[in-house]
């Protein structure tokens, strides 16, 4: 399937086997994708974390009202990322369809900045973000699994959410340093998130190389599943192991509200979190590409399932909450990039970006079931209660998992 | 297009998008230095004459309020002459509310990376005397008429990561030992006689009852929102009415106006609920931009604070009045410029 155009990367590869050799040896594409959405979500947080405050003191509207819409726009986005996947295999055009989503989150700041103070735009173009999100996560994946051979598919997708996740931490900072040195300047926030999301869609345009997949069959035959069931198999997994994962809010207000972790600290927590994934999110791709994807998941599932009991211990609320920020941080890096690089592994190049939006949102709409699975639970009964029903669910997932994943984590299992 | 002109493109592009972005910078805070921003007359609260400027307009009802004009500094203006603002120049609040004697000021710790505030006491002529740090972006604040309990609501956000559920924290303050109290999330609750509980409980919009032992506030829980009456010896709430959110209740405790959204798209609407029949009925037109707790301006009439049009807060924020009687229909009136978070002394 692989074409001239990565004929010369793939001869690079394997030359250097020490980690550091490995990472150099992660293709261009994905080092200036990472570059590309580091920059877009440093332009997105920026402007996300200081959101509340300009509603709330400058604006004087309830950051609800562009809040309280998210729940809705969740199913959206994931609805544009289905259509957005499928219409990248069939046109094959993968940078012209990433870019218009990281566009799309452009015209959103645009927008934001030429509106000026009102409310009235915040809720359509906090909307035009998501949308641009939903519609570049499927093809930008695809781009980074087409551009890498499979045995280095876990590096590849680690780097990416390494650099990804730098954005995500970066931009707060930087939007709150701004307000605290210039009065009410929410103006210049949105500027220099404009200028970051512009730089970040040149990045894009002018050196990401769109994969070169040759000529295949008939467009119609992406709607069907692969034959060999590698790829039904793992959709499901990822399914099943969403409808058995806790959000991070819970696990969050469990900290907070019945064990009294100090609301002081919540915050840090937030920080922690993607610190500890960003620092391990390539290590991890790495040890998924030497061991198997499929057992680096399943670990970073188990490391799940040891929050739960941590969160159920009744141990000391700072050692539980110092547990539960690193277990979380495993768990994101363990099971992020490397679930899409297992799917990846599943799917022919062909069908590439529709799979990686179905297995991601067949995990979201799982996730979003335990949600709700887990806020009613909690309602109706004691909190242990719920969080012993999540143990058991999740072990039993596991278990489904384990038999459904298992020609995939057997020892001579080649991606 | 060959390879070298697009990559020196790009660097054209990147310096033109970093030089614009820099000279904007300079610009804004180039801007910011000239003009110091405020137009008005400031009065100095240190000043033993504004002290007894004060305490005169203290001796009969007077509206305290925090001005646009200002970056929120505390308002006084006389109910009989309101074309004369007096601006103190005092702290710069985002929410404040008075007693009979001191106040409560909420201000935004600007120099915290995260979403940080802090509650100060204020004496009958805004001088500050203690502090608290609050752990959020404040919301609301309240005090009881006579000054003995204050109440302060805050944010609670999940920092970077937008997210529908929202976290409240309200922290109940004796006023005169200038210390907290207590925190709601650890009153117990009751509905219909049965306990209450889930791990969102949620609860802001405290207004106080003449006894202030007693108050009235919004629990949300779950997408719902009730009124909850709460009793501070006993730490104890009791639910009494569904669908109302951020209540003041009469300075007669015959009415309670409130806030309802009939739809999360649209905005906010006043409605009216009398105490004693439950019957209620809206007082202002669907789709409003209000964001304040409704203060009462007599037994007839609530004020509020209200964006109407865009631009910047002076011009489009403004102080509007309701008649709150039934016949009088859905109804609003402009009352007062540049000004929010009103607090009516008497």
């Amino acid at each position: 399937m692989y074409q001239s155009g990565l004929k010369s990367d793939l001869r690079r590869h394997n030359t250097d086997q020490t980690f550091r050799g490995r990472i150099r040896n992660v293709h261009r594409n994905v080092w200036l994708l990472g570059i590309t959405s580091l920059l877009t979500d440093m332009s997105s947080e920026m402007v996300v974390a200081v959101l509340p405050v300009y509603a709330l003191y400058f604006l004087h509207v309830t950051p609800a009202t562009f809040g309280i819409i998210d729940g809705i726009q969740q199913g959206g986005a994931s609805l544009v990322k289905l259509l957005a996947g499928f219409a990248t295999d069939r046109t094959r055009r993968y940078k012209t369809i990433a870019a218009s989503g990281y566009g799309a989150s452009l015209l959103s700041r645009v927008g934001l900045l030429l509106a000026g103070p009102s409310a009235s735009w915040l809720t359509p173009l906090v909307a035009l973000d998501r949308i641009g999100k939903g519609i570049r996560t499927a093809p930008r994946d695809a781009i980074i699994s087409l551009s890498v051979e499979r045995a280095s598919l876990g590096t590849a997708f680690g780097v990416h959410r390494t650099l990804d996740t730098i954005g995500a931490l970066l931009g707060p900072l930087l939007g709150f340093a701004i307000l605290l040195q210039i009065r009410d300047g929410y103006d210049v926030v949105f500027v220099i998130s404009v200028a970051l999301a512009a730089i970040a869609v040149a990045v894009l345009v002018t050196f990401v190389r769109s994969p070169a997949t040759g000529s295949f069959d008939a467009p119609a035959e992406a709607l069907a599943i692969p034959k060999d069931g590698r790829f039904t198999r793992v959709a499901i997994s990822a399914a099943v192991l969403g409808l058995a994962t806790v959000s991070d809010s819970f696990v969050y207000l469990t900290l907070q509200r019945l064990l009294g972790f100090p609301i002081e600290y919540l915050p840090l927590l937030y920080v922690a979190t993607p610190g500890i994934y960003l620092t391990l999110a390539t290590p991890v791709g790495r040890i998924a590409d030497r061991f198997g994807s499929a057992r680096v998941v399943i670990a970073g599932y188990i490391s799940m399932l040891v929050l739960y009991l941590v969160l159920g211990s009744g141990l000391n609320p700072m050692v539980v909450g110092v547990s539960a920020v690193i277990l979380l941080g495993v768990f994101y890096a363990a099971t992020d990039g490397v679930f899409a690089a297992l799917a990846s592994a599943a799917l022919p190049v062909e069908r590439r970006a529709a799979g990686l939006a179905a297995v991601s949102t067949a995990n979201d709409v799982g996730r979003m079931f335990a949600s709700v699975l887990f806020g009613w639970l909690w309602s109706s009964g004691a909190t242990a209660d719920a969080l012993r029903h999540f143990q058991i669910g999740l072990i039993v997932a596991l278990c489904v998992v384990a038999v459904l994943l298992w020609p995939m984590l057997r020892r001579d299992y080649r991606e | 297009m060959s390879n070298r002109i697009r990559v020196a493109a790009f660097w054209i592009f990147v310096a033109a998008c970093v030089g614009s972005a820099i000279a904007y910078v300079r610009w804004r805070t180039g801007a910011a230095e000239r003009a110091t921003g405020i137009s008005v007359p400031l009065y100095d609260i240190a000043d033993p004459a504004v002290g007894a400027m004060i305490d005169g307009m203290r001796a009969k009802p007077v509206l305290f309020f925090q001005s646009a004009s200002a970056y929120g500094r505390i308002g006084a203006v006389d109910l009989d002459n309101l074309a004369e603002q007096k601006i103190m120049d005092t702290l710069e609040c985002e929410r404040s509310h008075f007693g009979k004697t001191d106040g409560l000021c909420l201000v935004l710790n600007r120099e915290s990376i995260q979403p940080r505030a802090f509650a100060y006491f204020l004496d009958r002529r805004f001088q500050p005397s203690g502090r608290l740090d609050l752990a959020g972006l404040p919301i609301r604040a309240r005090v009881s008429a006579d000054a003995k309990h204050a109440a302060s609501t805050v944010f609670v956000t999940g920092e970077s990561y937008a997210s529908e559920d929202f976290t409240t924290r309200t922290t109940i303050y004796d006023l005169q030992a200038r210390k907290a109290i207590v925190d709601l999330e650890q009153f117990t609750v009751e509905r219909n006689g049965q306990p209450f509980s889930n791990v969102d409980f949620n609860y802001w919009g405290v207004t106080f009852r003449r006894d202030s032992n007693r108050f009235l506030a919004t629990l949300g829980t779950g997408g719902k929102r009730f009124l909850v009456e709460g009793d501070i010896a006993q730490r104890r709430f009791r639910v009494i009415a569904d669908d109302v959110e951020c209540p003041s209740l009469s300075p007669d405790e015959r009415h309670v106006v409130f806030k309802r959204q009939r739809s999360k798209a649209t905005g906010w609407q006043l409605w009216a609920m009398n105490m004693e029949t439950r019957e209620s009925w809206p007082i202002t037109e669907d789709q409003q931009d209000i964001d304040d707790q409704v203060e009462w301006l007599d037994n007839e009439h609530v004020l509020y604070g209200m964006v109407l049009g865009s631009g910047l807060p002076e011009e489009v924020l403004g102080l509007w009045s309701s008649r709150v009687d039934k016949a009088a229909g859905k109804n609003r009136e402009f009352f007062l410029r540049s000004a929010w978070s009103p607090a009516v002394v008497r």
